[in-house]
């Protein structure tokens, strides 16, 4: 008898050994399935990342800019941002910072949680397409996967270009002003730095502009350094391929009712990513923003 | 004591006495208060196939395509088509028996396959504020209606949208005409079909401590009824864009399906929406030992506020 329930409890013992091993050898598995699936979905990112960028221009350098503004006076609501001015001779780009900061802090940080804290962090998907030769100059926005062409037409700004100058990092400036948008601007524009560029609608100058105020200091590009490439994180100027189909009048109200659904998950239980098939590099990264409905102060008055 | 009966004997009484009991209980009538629900869901099926047929345009890809035109921003109608303010305490079950007319099943009806038809289900709560078809839920409940339209994204299938009020009758969804993401109501607009709907009064102050009660549509339970109190009341101002969100928690339960349904007050006024629920638990990363859920609602002032006096 004693042998018989020796007996059993040892097979027993070995039955949950060799059930824990084989919950072992399955766990294993599956955390290697994952693991070969999250390499997969990676490699298939980085590959439309790659078709999506193949005709894009590749910008000399960057401008980048701490930009400042007051939207909302009643309420002193200041918006904050990193912004950039990508340089060609042929285009130049004026986009957020934030995604391109971002990524450059992981590739520095592979293991490490969180962003780059010296980052605003407040990503707003409004681009400034300007070719310099023809003074040409496209204002896009990006809502989710949709390019909305906002305003195609050819910038001549009546600058004002003084002898006043004074030193923004080691750039000599000139200072320079115009009265657009119902504000009075003043820009400050080096020659020590190649090409032109300038942010927003600021362009026209015989130089790349480095900082940019409005008479009321309520709109404010500050220079915060220059930007190259880096390995790993090529500084592209892309044109949108295509644009939405939906009609441009209706762009403030997609704009303000994305803006206040994009901190849930919305959009996604709606299916609105599942209009665009496939994954979604970093082009279609949901953004944030200046809250649409509570602008009171816009940077063009007029 | 042994009990030894003989089986026949035994089963002779037993079926006497179901056959007494039987007769005794068809011979009393149903009491009125028991409702067979899904029967009247199956009937909204047959209302709004007919009503489909005679509104051929009244779908959800019709609201999506005016969608952005419907909505509004400010006011959205006068506050004289509310209802007026009740002042009488009422007991529970007076109580229930008021705002169950108020109350509505909110639903969609889906083209579905494999019986190559449309039908109707339920899946939240909303409530009647006009008589003449203005309706609260959550935005949550309407918001692939919002978004699909301001996106040109069409779901195929998806064929209308109603409110079903206690006695059965379907009110197909017109339009949606006023949204608040981040507090999570929207204003819809149902056509009466001629007839109007029981509007329930909006009151604007009620602080902790106040007595509710819930009436709502938690899945698979219709006009489902629970009290509680108001057992906090907080607002959060996120300060990138200014925006407020305000929370009245209660204590009166419900679940999923209860959506947009109201909480009324001991008076029969409405003093929030149901939202959402938030569960606590004491190992919050493995989901484990869980310890309570906070019941998150709409203030009906927010509501009140689109109305213009």
């Amino acid at each position: 008898m004693k042998k018989t329930i020796f007996t059993t409890i040892l097979l027993l013992a070995l039955g949950f050994s060799a059930s824990a091993q084989n919950h072992g050898g399955r766990n294993r598995q599956g955390q290697e399935d994952r693991e070969a699936k999250a390499k997969e979905m990676q490699a298939k990112m980085k590959e439309e990342a790659n078709a999506y960028y193949a005709n894009a221009d590749t910008a000399e350098y960057g401008v980048r800019y701490r930009m400042k503004y007051l939207f909302n006076k009643e309420q002193d609501l200041t918006f904050e941002e990193d912004r950039v001015v990508l340089i060609t001779p042929k285009v130049t780009l004026d986009q957020s910072y934030e995604g391109i900061g971002e990524t450059r802090w992981i590739l520095k940080n592979p293991n490490g949680q969180g962003g780059d804290t010296s980052l605003a962090y407040h990503l707003t998907p409004d681009y400034y397409f300007f070719y310099p030769s023809s003074g040409r100059k496209v204002n896009t926005y990006r809502i989710i996967s949709e390019e909305f062409k906002l305003k195609d037409f050819t910038c001549d700004n009546k600058w004002n270009i003084t002898d006043e100058e004074k030193t923004i990092g080691e750039y000599k400036c000139r200072k320079a002003t115009i009265t657009k948008g119902g504000r009075e601007w003043t820009a400050w524009f080096t020659n020590d730095l190649p090409h032109v560029g300038a942010p927003r609608d600021f362009n026209g100058l015989p130089g790349v502009v480095l900082e940019v105020t409005d008479k009321d200091n309520e709109v404010r590009w500050m220079f915060n350094g220059l930007v190259n490439h880096i390995e790993g994180d090529t500084l592209f100027i892309k044109y949108p391929d295509r644009f939405t189909d939906i009609p441009l009048e209706r762009f403030p109200k997609v704009l303000r009712i994305s803006a206040t659904c994009d901190q849930s998950n919305y959009m996604q239980t709606a299916g609105i990513y599942d209009k665009q098939k496939g994954s979604y590099p970093l082009k279609y990264r949901p953004s944030t923003g200046i809250d649409a409905c509570l602008i009171d102060n816009p940077i063009e008055k007029e | 004591m042994k009990i030894t009966l003989s089986l026949p004997r035994v089963a002779v009484s037993a079926c006497a006495a179901m056959a007494i009991s039987l007769s005794a209980f068809a011979s009393q009538p149903v009491p009125d208060y028991y409702t067979d629900y899904p029967a009247k869901i199956g009937h909204v099926t047959e209302q709004l196939r007919e009503y489909m047929s005679e509104h051929p345009y009244s779908t959800t890809d019709s609201m999506q395509n005016h969608v952005l035109d419907d909505l509004k921003d400010g006011k959205i109608a006068d506050a004289k088509q509310l209802a007026p303010l009740r002042k009488k305490k009422l007991s529970a079950e007076e109580l229930y028996n008021l705002c169950r007319k108020s109350t509505l099943v909110f639903g969609k009806m889906e083209h579905v396959d494999f019986i190559n038809n449309d039908s109707a289900y339920s899946n939240a709560s909303a409530v009647a504020l006009t008589p003449d078809g203005i309706c609260a839920t959550n935005f949550h409940v309407i918001s692939d209606i919002v978004l699909r339209g301001a996106f040109d994204y069409r779901k195929p299938g998806d064929i209308t949208r109603f409110v079903m009020d206690c006695d059965g009758n379907a009110y197909p969804m017109q339009s949606v005409i006023a949204i608040d993401a981040l507090n999570d109501f929207a204003l819809i607009k149902v056509d009466t079909r001629g007839g109007k709907l029981t509007p329930a009064p909006l009151n604007t102050a009620a602080r902790q401590g106040t007595k509710v009660y819930c009436l709502s549509n938690p899945s698979g339970a219709y006009f489902h009824f629970t009290d509680g109190m108001v057992s906090n009341c907080t607002r959060t101002t996120d300060k990138r864009n200014g925006h407020t969100k305000y929370i009245m928690e209660i204590t009166s339960d419900y679940g999923v399906g209860a959506s947009g349904g109201p909480i009324y007050d001991e008076y029969g006024n409405i003093v929030a929406l149901v939202s959402s629920t938030f569960s606590l638990y004491a190992n919050p990363q493995q989901f484990r030992n869980f310890q309570m859920a906070y019941k998150q609602t709409v203030p009906a002032f927010l509501i009140r506020e689109r109305f213009s006096d």
